[in-house]
């Protein structure tokens, strides 16, 4: 066994040999941390929820739609949305046409769309390999035509264009789900997109998309054409954010400071206590070094046990309190801050201890 | 072989205790370190065993020449692995077993855990406290203290043993015990041993006499 781990070891067995010290350092960083955990871990985890519910209402989304239907988007539009920077994806879609499946003419008519781009994470296909000629049916739009299996054949209602084959099915989620009730089929070289819908990377960068987007559309004729974004939301998300961010900082270097003076002064009293401990020690080969190393690891130590309480039991005051779990990142994260508090808190004692006088210590033993 | 070469120290600039001390100690002797109280008997001893900081002079410790002059983390080294102390109480955690107060130098000096078990386990046998081995050292008597002190202070077998009134507190058969052990220590096992006493026993006992 190496000399550091001997000595990790020994401060282990100190801390079990002082148990009213150990106690004590471990129901202050209990404290703090339960404490921290419970207040700003609420705001933590309503922000979280907040913050997530925002993103979900799509947030990050922005639809260019052709009002006019005049061809006011240029073609080759969604190949340079997608090359912007922050764009996640970029999707487009085709004005939709009437079809129904071949030789039932009382069928239903369902909408088919020409799908510019390439089909976006958001939808969830059987294999395609988006060949001319064939067709994906939504969800809900296979219910429609009345298609037992994602197999078949649709015939457009207008006009007396070729039949498609059906050759299988999708399932769109927001702000895609639209497709659910309709027909996707690669769109014709000679076709206009009249709908573009974007996912910007994060929330922050839908601003400045949005302008970037204008610029790449102003290369043609801009009337008509409607780009649009969740900018109220965006601004509601950031000051969600600012809000609670910096009360809960506020109180987390409140509470880790008071910790902090309360430990050093518990860790002062132990070593002036146990003033003969360390004499003996200085006696028997413990270098100053080394003190302040048992002093030191033994608090840390504690403060470990401390923490893990302090963590969970705030962790069950938040899920009680609001009925939604906890950020686990930020609990682990305030107990970290706490032990590396407290360990600072033990090298002023620790320092005290090592540079006693040991004989006049021994002298009185 | 411990030498002492124009050693001067004392705990105030104005007071002097040890002034220009000259004197050498060899291997295998036992040394009785005698003079009225107050007189530095003690202070002689912490100096050799590097708790205090001469002013002037140098203290040679076996292959080092001025063992004094080194750094805070050699000097505790050599205490670790070289010097043992006996005190005229015993000095004990009391929070620990006899068992872990007799293995705790093993820690500084560098002597794996099983191996100090091992030793301890046996010096407790030889002084006659073995079966205190678990107990906490306010479960024994004030003389098995100081035989388990005692096998604490040999655990490594050190090359310089200082007992300063190691038999103070004790009756005459545990003063007759702690003896022998240090005697023992000398002419067996070839350390150097100081004892700092008043008692004419412990005195005549010794091979030689320093007086202060
Ligand atoms: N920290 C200190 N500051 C000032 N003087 C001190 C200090 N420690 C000890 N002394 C003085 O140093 C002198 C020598 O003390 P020391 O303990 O070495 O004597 P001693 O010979 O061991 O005495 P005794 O036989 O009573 O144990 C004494 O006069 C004592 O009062
Ligand atoms: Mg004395």
């Amino acid at each position: 066994m190496s000399r550091a781990a001997g000595l990790v070891a020994e401060a282990v067995r100190m801390a079990r040999a002082a148990p009213l010290t150990t106690a004590v350092t471990a129901l202050i960083v209990a404290a703090a941390v339960g404490v921290i955990v419970s207040t700003t871990g609420q705001t933590v985890a309503i922000e979280r929820d907040v913050l997530g519910r925002i993103d979900q209402a799509g947030t990050r989304t922005i639809v260019i739609e052709d009002t006019s239907g005049s061809s006011g988007i240029p073609p080759g539009a969604v190949a340079r949305i997608s090359g912007l920077s922050g764009v996640e994806w970029a999707v487009g879609f085709g004005i939709a046409s009437d079809v129904r499946v071949a030789g039932l003419d009382g069928a239903a008519p369902v909408p088919i769309r020409g799908l510019f781009g390439a089909v976006p994470p958001l939808v969830v296909t059987s294999p395609w390999s988006a060949a001319p000629g064939t067709a994906l049916a939504g969800i809900e739009a296979l219910r429609a035509l009345g298609l037992a299996t994602a197999a078949g054949s649709v015939q457009p209602v207008a006009g007396n264009a070729l039949p498609l084959g059906v050759v299988g099915w999708l399932d769109a989620a927001p702000p895609l789900d639209f497709l659910d009730r309709a027909l996707l089929t690669p769109a014709d070289p000679d076709e206009i997109v009249v709908r573009i819908i974007v996912l910007a990377r994060s929330a922050d960068e839908v601003a400045a998309l949005a302008t970037a987007v204008r610029g790449v559309l102003d290369a043609a004729d801009p009337s008509g054409v409607s780009v649009q974004t969740s900018a109220a939301l965006v601004e509601v998300r950031h000051a969600v954010r600012g809000e609670l961010g910096s009360w809960g900082r506020n109180l987390v270097s409140l509470v880790l400071g008071a910790g902090l003076v309360l430990t050093g002064l518990n860790v002062f009293g132990a070593v002036t206590t146990r003033r003969r401990d360390f004499g003996r020690r200085r006696a028997l080969g413990a270098s100053r070094a080394d003190i302040v190393a048992l002093v030191t690891v033994q608090t840390l130590v504690t403060a470990v046990i401390g923490a893990v309480i302090g963590a969970v039991a705030g962790s069950v005051v938040v899920a009680g309190v609001l009925g939604i779990a906890p950020e686990p990142e930020f609990g682990v994260a305030v107990g970290v801050l706490a032990i590396l508090a407290t360990a600072v808190a033990a090298v002023p004692p620790a320092l005290v201890a090592a540079y006693r006088d040991p004989v006049r210590i021994l002298r009185v033993a | 072989m411990v030498t002492i070469e124009a050693l001067s120290f004392g705990y105030r600039a104005d007071e002097p205790i040890i002034d220009g001390l000259d004197a050498a100690f060899a291997p295998g002797e036992v040394w009785a370190v005698t003079g009225p109280s107050g007189r530095g008997k003690s202070t002689l001893l912490y100096l050799v065993g590097l708790l205090l900081t001469p002013w002037a002079g140098r203290i040679g410790l076996g292959g080092v020449g001025a063992a004094n002059a080194l750094s805070d983390h050699e000097r505790s080294r050599l205490r670790g692995a070289h010097i043992g102390f006996v005190f005229q109480d015993a000095v004990l955690d009391p929070a620990r077993s006899v068992l872990d107060n007799v293995t705790e130098p093993a820690l500084y000096a560098g002597m794996a855990r099983p191996e100090a078990r091992r030793r301890a386990g046996d010096l407790l046998e030889r002084f006659g406290v073995r079966l205190r081995a678990d107990h906490r050292p306010g479960e024994v008597s004030g003389g098995q203290a100081q035989r388990v002190a005692l096998c604490r202070a040999l655990l490594t077998a050190p090359s310089l043993l200082l007992a300063d009134e190691p038999t103070g507190n004790l009756d005459a058969d545990s003063a007759g015990i702690v003896i022998d052990a240090l005697t023992a220590a000398a002419h067996a096992d070839g350390a150097t041993v100081l004892i700092a006493s008043h008692d004419e026993r412990i005195v005549a006992a010794c091979d030689r006499v320093l007086a202060l």
